[in-house]
């Protein structure tokens, strides 16, 4: 337990087991949309990474919490659900993500040690 | 040992230790086997003609690249200067052919919101990836609100500088020269260029002795903004048309290009002339050089992540053993 406990906090271990983490999101991702594009693996890339900033680096000040990333990816889901019932069109979606992305970051974020 | 002797000794352990030397020169070293592939594989695209149609797109990834570098250099990074260039573009092929005042006023208002963003990263202290991020989505809808579809009319004035044939050396490599002579020029030797990399190696002194970090963050993100807005510019003189979601790959490209110019994340250690370079080699290899290569596009994204791999790890070797000695 100890060895694989140890193992586990290694830099090449961590990478594989996101690289796992990430095979199994795609297949899942794949079979909701029933097909696989570039496109899509673009976009999700920076909602990834925006859901890691709002649900842990940068709202739990520099510590990501399971809670705290679940949180924020329903979060941006919502976000989007919401824009898409009130009729925005394309860019005014993308220009109200941005400006909730940075208002939330802004009012929550701000911790002690929050550098990048 | 004579004292006289003793400065030409320093310069030489400082500058010209094998290992250091080798590291000042790896984006050069890079940029010179790129051609040299290009060379042998098609001979007659070294040329005047060659170098200006291989290189032409390479000016505005050389900007974009100095506009990520100032950030890089205060300790942050950028993630919507791919998306600011599209707005600017979209700005200059719509709004400044038409009214050419209100065009100027969003530009110069894309300016100051990049300072404002600055002094938000530091008065919050928020992880700039995030905020950045942010603004890449404002940047992108903006600019589809903007122009939804590829297109839009470029003043002549725009266009006319950027397809000018300068004598004996091609426009984009006279261009390149200009952008890495200036920007060295500014941050290396200047006191305010100086004060500016020290806020990113050590911003607790440089507050002591005086110096607001508030405003420095400021004019390192509104330099930035302003390296975006010619960049923008450039590109839509080039093209002559604006696209907005052509600035998507400009993000990456201009991190790559900083960090194979032999700059560093953190520490304010960025090389203008390195940045230059590292935009015109990245420029050369994703396309020119793969193409030539008779790599098809579907492989192409892949076999540049596969050259800038090997170029980051032999810096990393020379880094390491450097290190060690």
């Amino acid at each position: 337990m100890k060895l694989v406990r140890r193992a586990a906090s290694q830099p090449w271990m961590l990478s594989f087991i996101g690289a796992v983490v990430v095979f199994a999101a795609a297949i899942v991702i794949a079979g909701g949309h029933g097909a696989g594009s570039m496109a899509s693996a673009a976009a999700s890339l920076a909602v990834f990474m925006v859901i890691v900033g709002l649900g842990g680096t940068s709202v739990g000040g520099g510590q990501a919490t399971v809670l705290g990333l679940w949180g924020a990816a329903l979060f941006l889901v919502f976000l989007q659900i919401m824009l898409n019932t009130l009729g925005a069109d394309a860019g005014t979606r993308l220009l109200m993500t941005g400006l909730v992305i940075i208002g939330v970051i802004t009012v929550a974020g701000g911790g002690r040690r929050a550098r990048r | 040992m004579s004292a006289a002797l003793m400065p030409g000794r320093a310069i030489v352990t400082r500058y010209l230790a094998p290992r250091r030397l080798l590291r000042t020169l790896l984006p050069s070293l890079s940029l010179a086997l790129v051609l040299i592939a290009i060379g042998w594989l098609n001979p007659r695209a070294i040329s005047y003609f060659g170098f200006n149609l291989m290189l032409n797109l390479a000016i505005p990834i050389a900007l974009a690249t100095i506009a990520q570098m100032f950030v890089i250099t205060v300790n942050d990074l950028d993630l919507s200067i791919g998306f600011f260039v599209s707005f600017i573009g979209c700005v200059g092929a719509t709004w400044l052919p038409q009214r050419p005042l209100i065009g100027i006023a969003m530009i110069l208002g894309g300016i100051l919101v990049y300072a404002l963003v600055g002094a938000l990263i530091r008065l919050r202290n928020l992880p700039s990836i995030v905020g950045t991020l942010g603004m890449s989505f404002v940047w992108q809808g903006a600019a589809i609100i903007l122009l939804p579809q590829p297109g839009g009319a470029v003043p002549n004035w725009l266009h006319g500088p950027m397809s000018y044939h300068t004598p004996y050396l091609p426009f984009p490599i006279v261009a390149a020269i200009v952008i890495g002579l200036v920007t060295h020029f500014g941050l290396m030797r200047t006191s305010f260029g100086t004060v500016l990399r020290g806020a990113g190696g050590n911003p607790q002194a440089i507050e002591t002795a005086g110096w607001s970090i508030l405003a420095i963050k400021m004019i390192a993100f509104a330099l930035a903004g302003v390296f975006g807005v010619l960049s923008g510019l450039s590109l839509i003189g080039i093209a002559t048309a604006a696209d907005p979601n052509v600035g998507g790959g400009y993000t990456l490209l201009s991190i790559a290009g900083v960090i194979l110019g032999g700059g560093e994340f953190v520490g304010g250690r960025v090389s203008p002339i390195g940045a230059v370079i590292g935009a015109l080699t990245l420029a050369l290899a994703s396309n020119s050089l793969l193409s030539f290569m008779h790599v098809s596009p579907d492989w192409q994204i892949g076999a540049n992540g596969l050259i800038l791999i090997v170029i980051l790890a032999a810096r990393a070797l020379i880094n390491r053993q450097e290190a060690a000695q």
